[in-house]
């Protein structure tokens, strides 16, 4: 791996349970009490024809709506790359489909429902709006499907194969599934939705803020071995999918009685909720964090994320002093 | 860096096992039949199913609920623990390693036989729990438990080209440095849900497939699985094995044209040929063997054929498309076909394009005996999924150390 390239974060933009396309919780956060909180959805009118809009589902126009911003915003129009990760994918029209084939049997279906239910419709759809030719792949592997869509455009992006991604991650909840993940995710605090998407780059043609400095995918982990990878580096700020449920918190309360020191912790999970793509809103909150954190100053995060205990995701997020901010 | 094939694992319609498999091949006996285990009404499309029951594999495997409900996951563990075990894989050898898979529908057998009783009492029943299963990646991760205690564990879902971009994904992790050893490829069992929204599409053949046929009709659905190890070179050194060929070129692209048709000139899958042929540092004319997509659609093949035209001109290789032999194995037929194409690299044969009779064209003239040729020094596996995902793998013969 070519050890000059670096990797920075141009750009992002959320659809969340949050004010869209905005920062707004920053300051202002929503605060809910229900189980289930669906997206606030944005105003697409500027960023997509109306008449494409009314065909695509809720996914579909929160994934254009966060590419298409995030793009605007860094300047760069055709990304060599479009990575996107997704736990559950096009879950409104499967289930539509799964509906009509109960009620209707085998012989009365909509091939729409169908065209727009695989997993890649998110990238494929995105590539046919910009014309992108480039390399476009989709990963749905549980709570670190982000993270593995983001080891994917990181990784081509170190080694030089792609000089910029556009990588996100994409989950919809429908009524009946929120139901069901009730029972079948008794860790979850509040079920949520998440688009998220955001613009890298080797920051050969811009700079920014934020750099990736490293992402690690773990399989059910050794919890010491996870801990000594931590207490390599005592200094960066621990971010942690905290969501105050206990089945949720116990690993990371583990994992921080391996360490051997006390770091400072955030946590996102109370204002964005819990879904397959929430990971992403790790990443989202701690790459403003980093962008706000002063230009004097070494700013770091470290974000942790598990995924039932079984998968778990390290990333390292870096700011250096003197880096410009690009706006 | 050279990557390196180590071992392989297959389960299609062709038999258990690699050795099954090239038996089948080289007998010219397809594996489409009518739909015997699969709970569906339209019994009028044949499909490549495997032959062995839930029940059946789950006995072979010696594993219980819930991977004996989950036909995707009972697939992939019996072609990923012969892979990793054709590559001598032990233990200590996988807990740094990687197993990266593609699947698109998971677990939805599941759902499909759990939705109804879910939905009709508003999640209130323990059914319910069974929808669990439908995400892709439980499936990877129980094949992953089943198979050995990897590393990391993660999947690919692009429909059809799945199982090829696990194995680009792989391929790239080992370049990066991120770990030696990868098992890729893909599962994935036929459904109502698939076999319906194919049908939709109007898509699927009543007859058995005919790729690159003038009057071809469609598609036979398949279902399978196939992993294959990737190794970097010096892993293979370390461990002193003996590599099956070397992955020297491969390429993801977009066609960016439409959801589910592909271009007319087959810009994505001529873009992927291309640069899996640039990273190989290969020209066209080094290609013995295209083991194409040739799904048997009009569309599909027309394009491809097209994109094929734009790169050897009247000169394309010997191709074939081997669906007529497996049936359209969707997420594992990236893999399921790298395997068919190892097994011709070795043995010195090209597999059939079973069903052929008339060109589309002057040049598009698929292989249809058993060719015998004794050196296959280069093939290209492409595999082209909804959303105009195309992926071209080259496999290499390697010189043996």
């Amino acid at each position: 791996m070519n050890k000059e390239t670096r990797c920075f974060v141009l750009s992002m933009a959320q659809v969340s349970c949050q004010k869209p396309l905005c920062d707004e919780w920053i300051d202002n956060p929503c605060e809910y009490t229900d189980y289930f909180v669906r997206a606030q959805e944005p105003d697409t009118r500027s960023l997509i024809p109306p008449s494409e809009a009314r065909r695509m589902s809720r996914i579909l126009k929160r994934a254009v709506a966060t590419s298409i911003t995030a793009l605007n915003e860094s300047g760069i129009s055709h990304p060599d790359a479009i990575i996107t990760g997704t736990g559950t994918g096009c879950m409104e029209n499967s289930e539509k489909f799964l509906i009509d084939l109960c009620r209707y049997g085998e012989n009365c279906l909509k091939p729409t429902l169908f065209m727009q239910s695989t997993h890649n419709t998110i990238s494929s759809l995105i590539a046919i709006i910009l014309k992108c030719h480039g390399y476009n792949n989709t990963y749905s592997h549980m709570g670190i499907s982000f993270e593995s869509a983001l080891l994917d455009a990181w990784l081509q992006i170190k080694n030089g194969m792609i000089r910029n991604a556009l990588t996100g991650a994409h989950d919809e909840v429908t009524p009946f599934m929120a139901l069901v993940m009730e029972r079948t995710h008794p860790e979850f605090s509040f079920i949520s939705e998440t688009s998220m998407s955001a613009m890298l780059s080797s920051g050969n043609d811009y700079t920014s803020a934020c750099e990736i400095k490293d992402i690690r995918l773990l399989h059910k982990p050794d919890m010491k071995k996870l801990a000594a990878l931590l207490n390599e580096d005592t200094d960066p700020v621990l971010m942690l999918g905290i969501n105050g449920n206990p089945l949720n918190d116990a690993p990371y309360l583990e994992l921080l009685g391996n360490l051997d020191y006390s770091p400072s912790t955030e946590q996102y999970k109370k204002t964005f909720g819990d879904n397959f793509s929430s990971s992403a809103m790790a990443f989202y909150k701690g790459v403003r964090i980093l962008e706000n954190c002063g230009d004097d100053k070494t700013g770091r995060i470290t974000l942790i994320n598990h995924s039932e205990d079984s998968e778990w995701s390290v990333i390292r997020l870096q700011r250096q002093p003197g880096e410009i901010v690009k706006k | 860096m050279k990557i390196f094939v180590t071992g392989t694992g297959i389960i299609s319609a062709l038999g258990t096992g690699t050795e099954a498999t090239l038996q089948s091949l080289l007998s010219g006996e397809s594996g489409i039949d009518v739909i015997r285990h699969l709970s569906t009404g339209h019994k009028e499309f044949p499909a490549g199913e495997v032959a062995l029951s839930n029940e059946d594999i789950a006995g072979m495997l010696g594993v219980g609920y819930p991977e004996n409900g989950l036909r995707t996951v009972l697939l992939g563990i019996t072609a990923a623990r012969e892979a990793v075990s054709s590559a001598s894989l032990a233990d200590t050898d996988l807990k740094d390693a990687a197993f990266v898979s593609g699947t698109t529908v998971g677990g939805m057998d599941k759902t499909e036989k759990y939705f109804k009783s879910a939905f009709d009492a508003e999640s209130k029943t323990e059914d319910s729990l069974e929808l669990k299963y439908n995400d892709c990646g439980y499936s990877s991760a129980m094949i992953a438990d089943n198979t050995g205690c990897f590393g990391m564990v993660t999947t690919t879902s692009t429909a059809c080209s799945s199982a090829a971009n696990a194995i680009i994904f792989g391929a790239n992790l080992i370049k990066s440095g991120v770990t030696d050893i990868v098992v890729a490829g893909g599962a994935e069992a036929l459904t109502k849900f698939h076999l319906n929204g194919f049908n939709t599409l109007m898509i699927l053949d009543m007859d058995t497939c005919r790729p690159f046929d003038r009057d071809r009709a469609g598609i036979n659905l398949g279902e399978g699985a196939a992993y294959i190890v990737l190794e970097s070179e010096e892993s293979v050194k370390r461990r002193n094995v003996r590599p099956v060929a070397e992955l020297s070129g491969y390429a993801n692209t977009c066609d960016a044209f439409h959801q589910t048709a592909t271009s007319e000139n087959g810009e994505g899958a001529y873009l992927a040929m291309r640069k899996a042929m640039d990273m190989a540092r290969l020209s066209p004319g080094d290609i013995d063997y295209v083991n194409a997509h040739g799904t048997g659609t009009p569309n599909n093949d027309a394009s491809e054929l097209a994109a094929m035209e734009r790169i050897w001109g009247t000169q394309i290789p010997a191709f074939s498309s081997t669906k007529a032999f497996t049936g359209h194995t969707t997420s594992a037929s990236g893999s399921i076909e790298t395997v068919i194409c190892l097994l011709a690299m070795q043995h010195g044969f090209i597999p059939p394009n079973l069903g052929w009779r008339i060109p589309i064209n002057e040049g598009g003239i698929p292989i249809t005996g058993t060719d015998k040729r004794k050196d296959i020094r280069n093939i290209i596996n492409n595999s082209f999924g909804f959303g105009g995902n195309d992926s071209s793998l080259i496999f290499s013969k390697c010189q043996l150390h």
